[in-house]
This record gives structure tokens, sequence and C-alpha cells, in this order.
């Protein structure tokens, strides 16, 4: 199976407006979805996390900083909980879901 | 300015006495405003702590300031000797001192002249061949008598690849009353030892064989120095450069010119900003490598790009990189690794070229970002300063 791609911008703007805590997505998911068994070991094996030297994207008057690639979809204004909801259907197959109750 | 053909590395290193937080040895070093002389002084005050250290503070500091002044070198001994205090019953001077005066004016030779009273013989390296030089001894009338004191005063031209080692007894009587160093360690069997240190280490700094040498002495001190410890090198050498290329240029026809002037450059390649990170990839086509395993709380990680040795986030970096410089804080007390690789890079450099972009960041206007992020010319203004002031480097700059 193909990895998740998760890319974090590290570039000054994002750092600073928030993108310091999007980096610690690892740590986040093995906390909140360990109630479904989720390890480091199977992050891994599914999520390939990766920082971004500066996506640009600030630029633009209506995007907003912090942003994160998540496979080629550009997320505006990340924050851990955006970057869950949007990992969750990616993380999990259907059969998964049924498995552990999701 | 740059100017120099041959750079002068001029560096020390020290432990004080086992359990004193304050050390009666002394080492100075300073340039002129004109950079053309570079004068040293390692000064041993007797006695340790407080009197020993404020002794050896007051000659050190005298000796800098004659090294600048036209004052022939003899009879800037003689007024340090003279205003030196003398011990009652020793009748002897409380501060011994090596002073170095070395002329920079004619390229690829420094003309050097040295001064020592009462601390052990510097040593002279060729490479990593121990070099002999004449020394004179010269009679010094104390105007308030006292027993008579004598100088050693040698000229010597040092070039590329001399190393001077300076040090007080500390080093050479390191070890002393143990088994295997009744007498210390002494004089031959350091120069020895310096020796095969320069052997395996060819390209060795003047920082890291001033710390090699002074771990040494306080191993054979059982890792308890029984005296001040204090180590000073002076390294001639071709300089080494660094180029360091911070934000975009103002034009963006300009960036191919800023990759091209980096990629050119003869000698070691920092890039600090995002912005410029991409700039450099997409000019190379090369992709960047964000290394998100090495980042802290206050500084975002490093990057890699083929062909640069260094790639880091800009201003945060920057920030942090010109106040431990300002502070002089340790390269090994460093913990963040990017700013820990940026600072240590600069510093083993001896001349640092800055290629500052002048293109304003928009995004670093925005009215919410939390912290202050500055303005990328005047950080780097600052960390200038420092390099020169502080560290002795040259530097030189250009906007595009």
């Amino acid at each position: 199976m193909e990895k998740i791609r998760v890319q974090i911008c590290t570039g000054t703007t994002c750092f600073v407006m928030g993108g310091a805590d999007l980096l610690l997505l690892e740590e986040v998911v093995t906390e909140v979805w360990d109630k479904y068994g989720v390890t480091s070991e199977e992050f891994n094996q599914k999520v390939e996390l990766m920082g971004l030297a500066c996506s640009d994207a600030c630029r633009e008057p209506d995007k907003k900083p912090p942003f994160a690639l998540i496979n080629d979809t550009l997320i505006s204004g990340a924050t851990i909980q955006i970057l869950l909801e949007h990992l969750e259907p990616l993380f999990f197959s259907e059969e998964e879901k049924t498995e552990r109750g999701i | 300015m740059i100017k120099a053909a041959c750079v002068v590395d001029v560096n020390y290193a020290q432990f004080y006495k086992k359990k004193h937080r304050i050390g009666g040895d002394v080492f100075l070093s300073s340039r002129d405003p004109e950079k053309t002389r570079i004068g040293c002084t390692l000064s041993d005050g007797l006695g340790s702590g407080i009197k020993a250290n404020v002794l050896a503070n007051m000659t050190a500091h005298m000796a800098q300031k004659l090294s600048f002044s036209p004052l022939q070198v003899i009879k800037s001994s003689e007024i340090i000797m003279d205003t030196l205090p003398v011990c009652k019953e020793r009748k002897i001077s409380y501060a011994t001192f090596t002073i170095v005066q070395m002329q920079l004016d004619t390229p690829n030779e420094v003309k050097t002249r040295i001064i020592e009273y009462d601390n052990p013989d510097s040593f002279l390296f060729n490479g990593s061949d121990p070099v002999d030089f004449k020394r004179q001894k010269i009679a010094l009338k104390r105007k308030r008598g006292g027993k008579a004191e004598t100088v050693k005063y040698s000229e010597i031209v040092l070039t590329d690849g001399h190393r001077l080692v300076l040090m007080t007894d500390g080093v050479t009587q390191a070890g002393i009353g143990t088994r295997a160093y009744p007498l210390g360690w002494r004089a031959g069997p350091l120069r020895e030892f310096i020796h095969q240190t320069i052997v395996a280490h060819p390209l060795i700094s003047s920082q890291d064989l001033a710390k090699i040498i002074i771990r040494k002495a306080r191993n054979l001190d059982g890792g308890e120095p029984g005296d001040d410890i204090t180590c000073a090198v002076i390294t001639v050498r071709e300089p080494r450069d660094l180029v360091l290329a911070s934000g975009p240029p103002f034009e963006m026809e300009h960036d191919k010119e800023l990759v091209d002037r980096v990629m050119c450059f003869n000698g070691k390649k920092i890039v600090s900003g995002g912005t410029t990170a991409q700039i450099f990839s997409r000019e190379l086509q090369t992709k960047i490598y964000v290394d998100i395993k090495n980042w802290d709380r206050e500084l975002p990680p490093c990057s890699r790009i083929e062909g640069l040795d260094l790639v880091t986030e800009g201003m945060l970096t920057l920030n942090r990189a010109a106040e431990l410089l300002e502070k002089r804080v340790p390269v090994e007390e460093i913990s963040s690794l990017s700013v820990r690789s940026f600072v240590e890079m600069i510093l083993q450099s001896d001349r640092i070229f800055f290629i500052i972009g002048t293109k304003i960041n928009e995004a670093h206007q925005d009215p919410n970002i939390p912290v202050e992020i500055g303005i990328r010319r005047s950080i780097i203004h600052r960390i200038r300063q420092i390099l020169e002031s502080t560290y002795m480097k040259e530097t030189e700059i250009s906007y595009l």
C-alpha cells in the first residue's frame, strides 16, 4: 500500500503560526488513536511525515499559515485537529473501521 | 573589508585550578582598528583565585594597550614591571607574561615579536615540525630595585603553516609529583605531544589544538588541575571561506545570479531561509529534504540540498545565532542542531561573505504573527559586528 504523504511547512511564518505543533503529528496520533490500537509502528508504516521548506502559499491573500499537504491536498490554517480529520479516512480502511469500532 | 592573503587564527583554552571558579591565568587578544596588527598576551598571576586574577588581568590589559602604542616592546615590558606590585618577601613580580605582537601589513608573512617573562618558553611549529628560534635575553631594571629581571625577546616571521603555542606553567607542570611524571609533563614531552597531535590532525584549528593540550594536562593531574592550565595557539594559514546567502533577491531575475554566485564559491556554503532554499531547489532542480527529526520548540529544522553544506530556516535561526554569538555560548552547549551547525560552521571559517536578498517577505508583515521577526538586514548587521569584534573574523557583504 502506498504511504500517505503528510508534508508540514517549516518556513518561518508557518513555524511561528503553529506549524511547530504540527510536527508533533506522530506523537498526537499515537496518543489520540491509542483507543483504536494505533502504535508508532503502524503510523510509520502508513504515513510518511515530511517537512517542506516553504510552500509559498503564505503569499496568497486568501490563505492562512500554517500550511500542510496531505498527499496533494493543501490545507490552509492547519491545526492538529484538522490534520486528524483529513487523515482519518485515509488511515483506516472500511474494514479496519468496523474491526476497531470507529 | 577583506584583504589578507594569510589569516591568523588565534584561540585559547583553559581550566582553572580545582575548586576554583576564577583563575589566575588570563589570555587576551585583539586587533588594532586598522586591522594591521594583532596583539596577544598570556599572563599568569602568582598565587591563585581573585588576587592572582586581578594581577594577571592588570598585566594582560597593560600589555594589550601597549602592544598598539608606538612604544618599543622592551619599554612596554619595563612599564609593566614597574607598575606591577612586587611580593615583599620574594622580591618578584606577581604576574608572568608572554606578549606576542604580529604585523599583518605584508602579504603572506606575519612579522612577529615575542616577549617572554617567566612563562614556559613558547613553541614554534612549521607544519608539524618543531622549530627552534633565537631568543635574546634582555636585563630590565626595575625603578624600585629588587631582583634583576630578564625578559626573552625574539623576532620571527610566520608564514602559512606556522603555529605558535603559548602556555602557562600549569601545562608544563601538569602531573607533577605523580609516579609517571615526578617533575611534571615538562617541555620536551609536551612538544613531542603537540607534534604528534599535528601529525594526526594537520588542519587542526587553534581552538581544538589548545583544547587537546589542556585536556591532556588535566588528565596528567588526575582530572583535578593543581594549577590553572592555559594554552593559547596562533596558527597562520590560508583563509577558510564561507558564503552565507539569506533572503530572496529584490528582483526575481537575479535569482539565477544568486544561485550561481553561491555555487561557484570556493568554500563552505550556507543558505538561510525557506524561500531562499526554494530558489536554490528550483534553479538547481534538486529536491529539498527537510530533516524533521531534528528541531525544537523554538527553531524549525534544517534541510538538505545537494551541493550546499547547510540549509536552515531564516529569521528565527539567524536571530538565535546572533544571540548565541553575542553571549559567546560554546558550540557544544547549543542544543538546537540547526543553529549549532550554523554557528559551528561560521566559527570554523575565517572570512565570511554575506549575500543578502532584499525582497520583503509579505508573510512576515502579518500583525497576527506572535513573535518579533525583525529585519533581515539589521540581524545580519548584528552578526557581522560580533564576528568582527569578538571573533576576529573578516566579513564582506553584498545585497541583491
